[in-house]
């Protein structure tokens, strides 16, 4: 009934006004990107005297062989790599094992904790960036993949805990009622009947996440100084100037930076947007 | 009676166990969230440096420094500039976007979403990089647009150059990043209108622009509370943008917002508890606003249902 309103509409003729100004606006996103992605195969020369042409004749891959020596490409996306995966692993588990405490059983404590993720969302991360030095060092996890992935992990948390609350409150309670008849304690109705329900969530937190973790700048940045376990757009960010930019190498490390996301993106499309969607919009 | 019971048996014998489970999530969040929010701002009233042991009090010295700071005003009127058009701006297009979305097919609408959902997978520092190029002045494309529909070129605007520009530049490619993900949010809350209040407003013989704003945007309401908070944040929290578009803040500190601001006192000119004041002011900022746009909004809702 909901979902039918495109086809029940008797204006529904109408619409090829805002037909063409979608497309006008898809276009105007996509044009800088495709434009980003024509110069990075361009020379320097040709890059600085017009972005707007591109001569095949000119192809080149010369920025890209540069970028992946003067970056040290190589040793940054291994960085990237065991980073995004341990903090995604560790808010996915971590985050829905919370989220299912909270919808489930009823205590004030929860409710509170509940509470308190939610209000956490609202702080920007300016706020504690700083002291992230000094804390880390204190726990001798300064310029360690874990001491990084455990602050990704943490600034994840709330958004994943607010995600998977939102879906699994929607499950009936009798699901979990059945399963407490049948013998089932606290953690089998979690591994056994509630997480194979969170597949499309689960992918929805993955994808938001990890292109957050992947791309981040300040983060990484600021806590490892180390230079050979610095990730991928804080080595790019060198590149900033105000006077003279590279742009062929700008721009082809911004190629290689974004492709494994932009992958993982088009490869899951489907199941994120429900997830991101379900879990956004209260009914 | 057998529910009741059982609602007992969740609450007694289950709420160790539930405490136990959130356990390791809820640590981390409290070391590594909520430890440093509070550390740092008992910090910004101590003399506190990487160099030195042990922080002396020394009261508001730090936010004294900060005010008296000649760009102070300059980087809150940034900011302040940099919240509103983004906010305004985003949530704008982004209802646009849903509307429009809404009303044509499911599939050319998919096509669309997926399509300009794609700027959200790009790290902030490439959204700078990608907006530098677009507003840049001698060749950048939005200019040679301008040049080829007739404008002068001395009439041609330095976007990254003249003051009253720069933010409103920044405020552009940061809203060409969100309006994938924002329309998204409103096509869905669009969807889940009931259609018979759309019935009833055609046959009051009700305008488009009537419908709209009596039937789609009372429904909304929710959606578009929960979506100007999370814009308030990002847009304070704004900083890889301003940063790699502007090259690090801008001719004489106009593309400069607080964030950044704090970033390069601490780490380039090693001011530190300036830095951290100037970081309190922005997590003060952050609530303060969200505090203020919620009970606006959430009356507003309460008002139109």
């Amino acid at each position: 009934m909901k979902r039918k309103r495109e086809k029940s509409l008797s204006w529904q003729k109408k619409h090829i006004g805002s037909k063409i100004l979608l497309s006008l606006f898809t276009l105007f996103v996509l044009f800088p990107i495709v434009l980003a992605l024509l110069n990075s195969f361009k020379p320097i020369a040709a890059i600085q005297k017009n972005f707007l042409t591109f001569d095949p004749g000119t192809f080149t891959l010369e920025a890209y062989d540069k970028v992946i020596t003067i970056l040290r490409f190589g040793e940054g996306l291994w960085n990237n790599i065991v980073i995004t995966l341990l903090s995604i692993v560790m808010t996915v588990a971590l985050g829905s094992l919370m989220a299912f405490a909270i919808s489930l059983v009823n205590s004030k404590f929860l409710r509170a904790v509940y509470l308190t993720s939610i209000l956490l969302i609202c702080i920007p991360i300016h706020a504690i960036i700083l002291q992230l030095v000094p804390l880390l060092k204190s726990l001798g996890l300064l310029n360690t993949y874990l001491g990084t992935s455990f602050v990704f992990t943490a600034l994840s948390l709330p958004v994943a805990v607010f995600l998977y609350t939102g879906f699994m409150r929607t499950l009936p309670r009798e699901l979990s009622e059945a399963a407490v008849v049948d013998g089932c304690n606290l953690w089998r109705i979690y591994t056994s009947i509630y997480m194979p329900l969170m597949k499309t969530i689960t992918v929805t937190v993955i994808i938001l996440r990890a292109t957050y973790i992947w791309n981040d700048l300040l983060v990484s940045l600021v806590t490892i100084s180390d230079a050979t376990k610095t990730m991928l757009v804080p080595r790019m960010y060198a590149f900033n100037s105000s006077t003279s930019t590279r742009w062929d190498l700008v721009l082809a490390s911004s190629v290689l930076v974004s492709l494994p996301v932009a992958a993982m993106y088009l490869f899951l499309q489907k199941f994120y947007m429900r997830g991101l969607v379900s879990g956004a919009v209260k009914e | 009676m057998k529910k009741t019971r059982r609602v007992c048996y969740y609450k007694d014998l289950w709420k160790w166990t539930g405490a136990l489970m959130a356990l390791p999530g809820i640590v981390l969040i409290a070391v590594f969230i909520i430890v440093p929010f509070f550390m740092n701002v008992g910090y910004a009233f101590t003399d506190y440096n990487t160099a030195s042991d042990v922080p002396n009090f020394i009261g508001l010295t730090n936010f004294r420094n900060m005010v008296n700071d000649r760009d102070f005003w300059l980087v809150c009127t940034n900011t302040l500039k940099l919240i509103i058009t983004y906010v305004v701006g985003g949530n704008i297009i982004a209802i646009l976007l849903g509307v429009m979305i809404t009303n044509t097919g499911r599939k050319f609408g998919n096509f669309v979403k997926t399509s300009i959902y794609f700027p959200q997978l790009l790290s902030m520092v490439v959204v700078g990089f990608l907006w530098r190029i677009m507003f840049s002045y001698n060749n950048g494309p939005i200019n040679h647009f301008l040049e080829w529909i007739g404008v002068p070129p001395d009439m041609l605007p330095q976007w990254l150059g003249v003051p009253a520009l720069i933010i409103p530049s920044i405020s552009v490619a940061l809203i060409w990043l969100i309006s994938g993900y924002y329309s998204i949010i409103y096509h869905a809350g669009m969807m889940s209108i009931p259609m018979s209040y759309y019935e009833v407003s055609a046959i009051e013989g009700a305008n488009r622009w009537q419908e709209f704003v009596h039937v789609t945007l009372p429904f909304l309401a929710p959606s578009i509370t929960i979506n100007t908070v999370l814009l308030t944040v990002e847009s304070i929290s704004a900083f890889a943008v301003p940063a790699s578009m502007t090259g690090g803040g801008g001719p004489g500190r106009y593309g400069t917002t607080l964030a950044l601001w704090s970033y390069t006192t601490y780490f380039n000119n090693h001011q530190y508890g300036k830095a951290i004041a100037i970081s309190v002011l922005l997590g003060l900022f952050a609530v303060v606003l969200a505090f203020i746009e919620l009970k606006i909004l959430l009356k507003k809702e309460v008002g139109n249902s």
